[in-house]
């Protein structure tokens, strides 16, 4: 709240800067004019100048009161808890963190009581602890927005050349922007193999990535069997691959393929013209949706289907459950996929065939299929690279016992559902269970990342290839 | 022929014209169109039923959620006796009187006026005294006086009134008590119950008790989460489209910054989720659960989304317009931030608003920052714990209550309305605006 | 196969059409044409672009049916049957009235299976031996066998133009059709490209009746025997080719031949 008061403030401030900065420009511009009716030659516009000095005196204020905002919280709580003597020093971080907690909690008057007496004796010091730290951050970023303004202020002459300048501190932040997307790239290639390192200290990859037994359950006593848990990711693997890569498809590309063809090729135009909106509408269904229809209504049909047909352990989170709904999300994305692919193919290469006498659905089989087949095998496989990496269908309908079987009626568990259950609930953030989620996370990365870069290459090059 | 004879092609020029009308031919071309025939039937077959599955998710959404936004009421009689509420009827006509009253014990007043009901007092919903405080508060003369209200009951009861139960099925079966049936059949009769809308259902938070559970709370902070993420993926995306179409030197920097851009698009979502959890609450200390977080997890995955299509937009802003302004002496800043960006921006606009409807239907990410708090008030603010619509969706599908089931339905209902009324207006924008060169 | 010049002139018409107008949509892109087309010589189209000519081309193996908006009235025969009668079979058609387009559109297949491919649609060929001497020997009309006999395996859009061009001649050959439509075949080739092709159209002149579209009026001069001239979607002169370029009748065509506009 005080650093939101100190952040208007810095604002307000900066608008006057750039105010005064205008002004000074306006004068300079009528001096310039000799007393004259029109305005004199100065090089930049007066607005040029009032952003210059604004800039000079916001950015670095701005700067000041971010990184308190970012690191104030935990400044304090250094500060807070060294005042301690060390006996009374907390022993594990996790039990700083609850302290801290309810220090916190008593300062915002959220908690009405400690449990722990020392939260209430620290409680006073950490409100004036962060008081202080506010007051100082907002002091500070004042003095420099002031410094600043009046440094930039007292560089405005005539000939200063202020749009250049503002233009390019423009284009500097241009280019930070944009550095953002590589700034992402790299905090999730880092925070993933960050802690993949940390587990695979653990747990050797080469039993991660060939162990068939997975079960990450963490020991209640040291000297149970298989206390350190069984961290054979295989059966994820194919569990992921069986769901996403296997039924989804077997559903996903004859549909999704057909009814492109259909439209593409047989369907009136104004059919056409209504449907593919129709399609991008349904490809903005959220995915929690199709879980809930796939847990609620698809999962009990599949299992009685599964108990009519004998099987007595049919399970009620089968795989072709999860695997058939996803199925369904992915046909959009490739009718879409395709429908490009089959539009790309030049309309000569059609007529062509229709020429020599053949039927359309003999044009279609034996000439653009083939020839488009580059471009649909690239869909296909940005559809894999989706299915795999899909979450909420599979946390809702696919069930969390880790088999290796092939049998669509009996539950098999993904990576993205283990992720998610691995994740939820209580964690302990340096046990083997919970780093290997991220030992996962990196797996699917990789895996999708192959795909995506694999497939977006075939694609472009078909594209390429008829234009 | 000019050409060399060749025995082998003087051969076939011996065969003649093909007959066409030979029976072979003719049964060949019937055949032929047969597989024609076929083959269109398979296209449509593979629309209808692609199309049908996606009906039938509908309708059963729909056929479980409409009765979502009702609830069943029960009429009760309550006299509000200032000694059952435990009030000095002179000091609530003091300064402090309201004060006073919102502490009063309604939950004591509600099982006295219960009474009335005889063999179905129980069936009330445990927060019907909500109902009897705001009724006092709304109109404090009520004091001592008797006033005719409808309270809601309980999720069993309620279910019942909408006829979610196979009443003929074997008790053990049908999932509801036999006494709950009474109830049910009790208050029927006596004409003490009705259905109304559900406004609480919009407007109330989360509860464990389905007919006071709302998706106001979720809304919320569905919203607090979007204003974060559009505050920060959209002037991002945007700059950095600007700088890639018109600043970037072409150079390795630029293709690093393309790559990475044409990667993150595609990267599934919960990657971001571990991301989250990794950086921003391990690393950077940020709050758990909260709009924050989420609003800044979300707007790394959409900001690719804005990226390209805001691309595209300014590709399509055609160059003379860059140079005529160039050619007036504008500055390549001033031409963008003029001529081109004005120009470009209902492209833009569509691409974020096809990335908000994305953020706004993402779950699996926030999962793991631990947005799905169990919070039974709307969030006080970007850092406090809240829960996103598709996240209250989740959660209340994995509740084994029953009542829960037209909850979620009515839920996803809400949330697909407002999915479909974006990206609609997003269909709409680009066909708009489409070719205007 | 007959090749005697004699029948020429009283043998009846391969195609006939009378009183043809084509709209596309509300736009009427061909009115009122009537023409015959016979056996045993070229004939080509001339006119200014867009004057209906290759409009009219595609209505003589009814490739306009694959444009949705077309419509087409008039009465079209070949042998005297309607090809825009309920009982014609547009496959059956097209397998009799060849079609060349402008631009070169090799399958992508190899060459082999390029001018397989519609022998294996009609079922022209009772086994292996049988296609390899259709592809053979439509190869060799087409003029094109010595140059690729040695790599029949390899893609057919890894040729040059008018490779590609004699290629689609060739595809178009080898089921053997009644008549060939050549849609400017020469327009996307270059000069040597277009000799060759020019004189592979006189070669198989004779064999099957061959309609070219043109806006080269060398060209009509040089391969043609009959001209037809179009004009804003009207046949505005037809006659022997060397009365339409030394003695035309009508003035329309002699401004156009001699370049006033066009």
């Amino acid at each position: 709240m005080r650093l939101l008061i100190a952040l208007i403030l810095v604002l307000g401030l900066a608008g006057l800067a750039y105010l005064a900065g205008r002004a000074r420009a306006d004068r300079m511009a009528l001096a310039a004019a000799g007393g004259g009716s029109r305005l004199g030659t100065i090089h930049s516009r007066p607005v040029h100048h009032g952003v210059y000095v604004a800039m000079l005196a916001l950015a670095p204020a701005l700067l000041v009161l971010l990184g308190w905002g970012v690191l104030g919280d935990r400044m304090v709580a250094g500060q807070v808890i060294a005042t301690l003597p060390a006996a009374e020093q907390p022993a594990t971080p996790n039990d700083r963190a609850a302290l801290l907690n309810e220090v916190r909690g008593l300062v915002s008057g959220d908690l009405p009581k400690a449990f722990n007496p020392l939260a209430e004796r620290l409680a006073p010091v950490y409100a004036a602890a962060d008081a202080n730290g506010d007051l100082l951050a907002g002091a500070l970023a004042v003095a420099l927005l002031c410094a600043g303004g009046a440094w930039g202020y007292s560089r405005l002459r005539p000939d200063f050349r202020a749009r250049n300048r503002v233009e390019r501190h423009v284009r500097t932040i241009l280019l930070l922007t944009s550095v953002v997307a590589i700034l992402t790239t790299f905090g999730i290639v880092l925070s993933l193999i960050f802690e993949s390192i940390r587990f695979f200290q653990m747990v050797s990859p080469v039993e991660f990535l060939t162990g068939l037994q997975w079960s990450p359950q963490t020991a209640l006593r040291a000297d149970q069997v298989g206390a350190s848990g069984a961290f054979g990711a295989v059966p994820l693997f194919w569990g992921t691959i069986f769901i996403g890569a296997i039924i989804a498809m077997a559903v996903a590309i004859p549909l999704g393929l057909m009814s492109a063809i259909y439209l593409t090729q047989y369907a009136d135009p104004r059919l056409r013209r209504w449907l593919k909106p129709v399609l991008e509408l349904l490809a903005g269904v959220p995915t929690v949706v199709y879980g809930f229809f796939a847990a609620l209504t698809v999962a009990p049909l599949v299992r009685s289907f599964a108990v009519a047909l004998g099987m007595t352990d049919a399970s009620s989170d089968s795989a072709l459950a999860a695997g058939l709904v996803m199925g369904i999300m992915i046909v959009p994305f490739v009718s879409s996929m395709a429908d490009d692919a089959l539009t790309a193919v030049p309309g000569a290469m059609r007529d062509g065939s229709l020429a020599m006498g053949a039927t359309m659905s003999e044009t279609v089989k034996k000439v653009m299929v083939p020839a488009a087949l580059p471009g649909i095998i690239g869909g296909v496989l940005l559809a894999v690279s989706r299915a795999i990496g899909e979450t909420m269908i599979v946390v809702m309908a696919a069930g969390l016992a880790a088999n290796l079987t092939a049998n669509p009626f009996s539950s098999v568990t993904t990576v993205t559902t283990q992720i998610v259950a691995l994740l939820t609930g209580d964690q302990e953030f340096d046990s083997a269970k919970t780093l290997s989620a991220f030992a996962l996370g990196l797996v699917l990365f990789v895996m999708t990342l192959i795909l995506n870069i694999y497939a977006l290459a075939v694609v472009k090059k078909y594209r390429e290839a008829y234009e | 022929m000019s050409a060399p004879a060749v025995p082998l092609a003087e051969r076939l020029q011996e065969r003649g014209p093909t007959d066409w009308t030979a029976p072979e031919m003719q049964a060949r071309i019937a055949r032929r169109y047969r597989g024609e025939r076929n083959f269109r039937r398979l296209g449509m077959l593979a629309l209808i039923v692609a199309a049908s599955f996606l009906a039938f998710l509908l309708f059963t959404i729909v056929r479980d959620g409409w009765t979502g936004f009702q609830r069943s009421e029960a009429r009760l009689e309550v006299t509000f006796d200032a000694a059952v509420l435990g009030v000095d009827p002179a000091a609530v006509r003091g300064p402090d009187g309201a004060a006073l009253l919102a502490r009063a014990d309604y939950p004591g007043l509600l099982l006295k006026a219960a009474e009335q009901l005889g063999p179905a007092s129980d069936t009330l919903s445990d927060a019907a005294w909500l109902e009897l405080r705001d009724a006092l508060l709304a109109d404090p003369a009520l004091l001592g006086k008797q006033a005719s209200l409808w309270v809601p009951v309980r999720s069993g009861i309620d279910l019942l009134a909408k006829g979610k139960y196979d009443l003929s099925a074997p008790a053990d079966s049908r999932g509801v008590s036999d006494e709950e049936v009474a109830d049910w059949r009790w208050l029927d009769g006596q004409g003490r119950l009705r259905t109304g809308f559900n406004m609480a259902f919009l407007t109330g938070a989360d509860s464990t008790e389905p007919e006071l559970a709302g998706i106001g709370g979720a809304a919320l902070g569905s919203l607090l989460t979007l204003l974060i993420t559009i505050a920060i993926a959209f002037p991002l995306g945007v700059l950095s489209a600007v700088w890639l179409e018109e600043f970037a030197p072409r150079g390795r920097l630029a293709d690093l910054i393309e790559l990475s851009i044409n990667n993150l698009a595609a990267v599934p979502s919960i990657i971001f989720g571990l991301l989250g959890l990794a950086f921003f609450l391990n690393i950077a200390g940020l709050p758990r659960s909260a709009p924050l977080v989420g609003g800044i997890t979300l707007a790394l995955m959409i900001m690719p989304v804005i990226v390209i299509a805001a691309r595209v937009a300014i590709k399509a802003v055609p160059p003379s317009i860059r140079d005529a302004a160039l050619g007036i002496g504008a500055s390549p800043i001033q031409v963008v931030f003029h001529h081109v960006l004005p120009l470009a921006l209902p492209g833009i606009m569509t691409g974020t608003i096809i990335g908000i409807a994305r953020a706004l239907g993402e779950t699996a990410p926030l999962l793991l920052i631990g947005m799905r708090a169990f919070v039974t008030d709307v969030p006080e603010g970007i850092t406090a714990p809240a829960t996103v619509l598709p996240m209250q969706v989740f959660l209340w599908s994995d509740d084994v209550q029953r009542g829960f089931v037209e909850k979620t339905s009515a839920a996803i209902l809400v949330l697909l309305v407002i999915l479909i009324a974006m990206n609609s207006l997003a269909i709409y924008l680009r066909n708009r605006f489409e070719r205007r060169w | 196969m007959n090749q005697n010049p004699a029948i020429g002139h009283n043998q009846q018409p391969k195609m006939t059409a009378r009183g043809v107008n084509v709209f596309y949509g509300q736009k009427q892109a061909i009115k009122d044409v009537s023409i015959d087309v016979s056996s045993d010589h070229v004939t080509a189209f001339i006119g200014p672009s867009g004057c209906g000519k290759s409009t009219f081309l595609r209505c003589l193996n009814r490739m306009n049916d694959t444009v949705d908006s077309a419509r087409v009235e008039g009465r079209i025969e070949l042998d005297s049957q309607d090809i825009y009668a309920a009982a014609m079979d547009v496959v059956q058609l097209r397998a009799r009235v060849g079609m060349v387009f402008q631009k070169p559109n090799p399958f992508p297949k190899s060459i082999y299976e390029n001018v397989a491919y519609g022998p294996r649609l009609h079922g022209l060929a009772r086994n292996k031996a049988d296609m390899d001497a259709i592809v053979e020997s439509a190869l060799r009309r087409a003029g094109l066998w010595d140059e690729v006999k040695d790599r029949l395996s390899e893609s057919g859009t890894a040729m040059s133009g008018g490779q590609q061009q004699r290629l689609c001649i060739a595809r178009a050959i080898a089921v053997d059709p009644e008549v060939i439509l050549m849609d400017e075949p020469c327009s996307a080739l270059d000069p040597i490209a277009t000799a060759r092709i020019e004189e592979l159209i006189d070669e198989l002149r004779g064999r099957y009746a061959i309609v070219i579209v043109t806006h080269n009026m060398q060209q009509a001069a040089r391969v043609s025997q009959k001209t037809a001239f179009f004009h804003l979607g009207s046949l505005v002169e037809y006659d022997d080719t060397s009365t339409i370029f030394t003695n035309p009748r009508e003035t329309r065509t002699k401004d156009y031949i001699t370049g006033r506009y066009g």
